[in-house]
């Protein structure tokens, strides 16, 4: 596995000094902005719940230290420990973006509805003008 | 014209989209098969042009959508008027000429006195296939026999336009269970797991050169896919019927 990655990364499975304080950094700055944004009222809780799971999740791997790591990585077969953590971040963006498609077909249906709501209404309301003039 | 509201009676659906040129023509030919004391309700999907103003100069009732919302949703906007209006039947047909409104009431007489929840006019009954591209006529096939195998029925045009519905159905297709973007033969199935059945009349149709949105490639493939999965929900769910998510019946 190491073998083909030359230089430092080979020794510390692909997780160098570099990447573990980038991904740190990476997470803290996320969970930073989701909260601001949450009390900024530009972003509702219901959606910022998840972003900040998934920021913690990510803070919490790349903390981790090597020897959990390798552990971990012997779990899946034996893959690096900066594999890991791209492995997990993207999984969370998977289930992040079910969770989006998940509201965005109730919304569409609630669009729906309120479209056909707000003609039907129109209709009634000048129906029953209609009714009072005649 | 209109009465609106005759509740022992009928109306008419006709869902439009950008009919302005033909409509006109389709409503005054309805309204001679029907006489006038028969409400045509007209549901204009967004139209940007002239549709509306053409449908209400012929007196038809217009239900006007703040947007396109596509084909299943305008009819279903139509079904929630006319159950509002309590109507216990509805026949619906396209704006653009291809339905002809002499089988008016041979559909209408089906649900009425035939006995049936919902009556679908065929253009293939005793026709033979129709000429479509030979990967769907096969597809087609396919799902005309998931049908006849689930429900015991020989559907030959699941996608008929002009259908007439009785209480039940129309109580049913107002509901969010409705598959607004390709009602086929999933409704059907749909219809028949809850215990309503439905038949078929021979229709014969008018060419009509509107751009058939089912034969777009993408659009192809993705009714393909769409009545996969639907037809495979419809199985999973069986009698239970809805999932999540209903917040607005009739």
């Amino acid at each position: 596995m190491s073998f083909c990655l030359g230089g430092e990364a080979g020794k510390e499975g692909g997780m160098t000094p570099q990447l573990k304080i980038f991904a740190v950094l990476v997470a803290v700055l996320l969970l930073a902005v989701i909260v601001d944004l949450v009390r900024r009222r530009l972003l509702r809780e219901e959606y910022s719940w998840l972003w900040i799971l998934a920021g913690l999740f990510i803070l919490a791997l790349a903390a981790m230290d090597y020897e959990h790591m390798v552990e971990v990585g012997r779990f899946f077969g034996g893959i690096m420990p900066s594999t890991i953590l791209y492995l997990f971040a993207i999984l969370l963006l998977v289930v992040i973006n079910i969770h989006f498609s998940v509201k965005i077909s109730a919304l569409h249906r609630q669009v729906k509805n309120l479209a056909q709501e707000l003609a039907l209404l129109q209709e009634r309301a000048l129906q029953k003008r209609r009714a009072g003039d005649g | 014209m209109n009465t609106g509201g005759q509740p022992q009676g009928y109306a008419v659906l006709v869902p439009a989209f950008e009919e302005a040129g033909r409509i006109g023509a389709v409503l005054d030919e309805i309204g001679a098969e029907t006489g006038p004391g028969v409400e045509i309700v007209v549901v204009d999907d967004g139209s940007r042009d002239e549709t509306a103003a053409v449908a209400l100069g012929r007196g038809a009732t217009v239900i006007r959508l703040p947007f396109n919302l596509g084909y299943g949703a305008a009819l279903q906007t139509g079904y929630k008027y006319a159950l509002e209006k309590g109507y216990r039947f509805v026949i619906q047909m396209d704006a653009d000429g291809q339905h002809d409104p002499a089988y008016i009431h041979p559909l209408l007489d089906a649900v009425a006195t035939g006995g049936a929840d919902l009556a679908l006019g065929s253009r293939f009954l005793g026709e033979g296939d129709y000429r479509m591209p030979l990967a769907r006529r096969a597809f087609v096939r396919v799902i005309r026999e998931v049908v006849r195998l689930l429900t015991g029925q020989r559907v030959t045009d699941p996608t008929s336009g002009m259908q007439a519905l009785g209480e039940r159905a129309l109580r049913f297709y107002a509901t969010d269970a409705y598959p607004i973007d390709f009602p086929d033969a999933d409704v059907l199935l749909m219809l028949h797991a809850r215990g309503m059945r439905f038949v078929e009349r021979p229709v014969r149709m008018r060419p009509s050169v509107k751009p058939a949105p089912m034969h777009g490639g993408l659009r192809a493939v993705y009714y393909v896919f769409k009545m996969c999965l639907s037809i495979l929900v419809v199985l999973l769910r069986g009698r239970s019927g809805e999932g999540g998510g209903n917040d607005s019946a009739a």
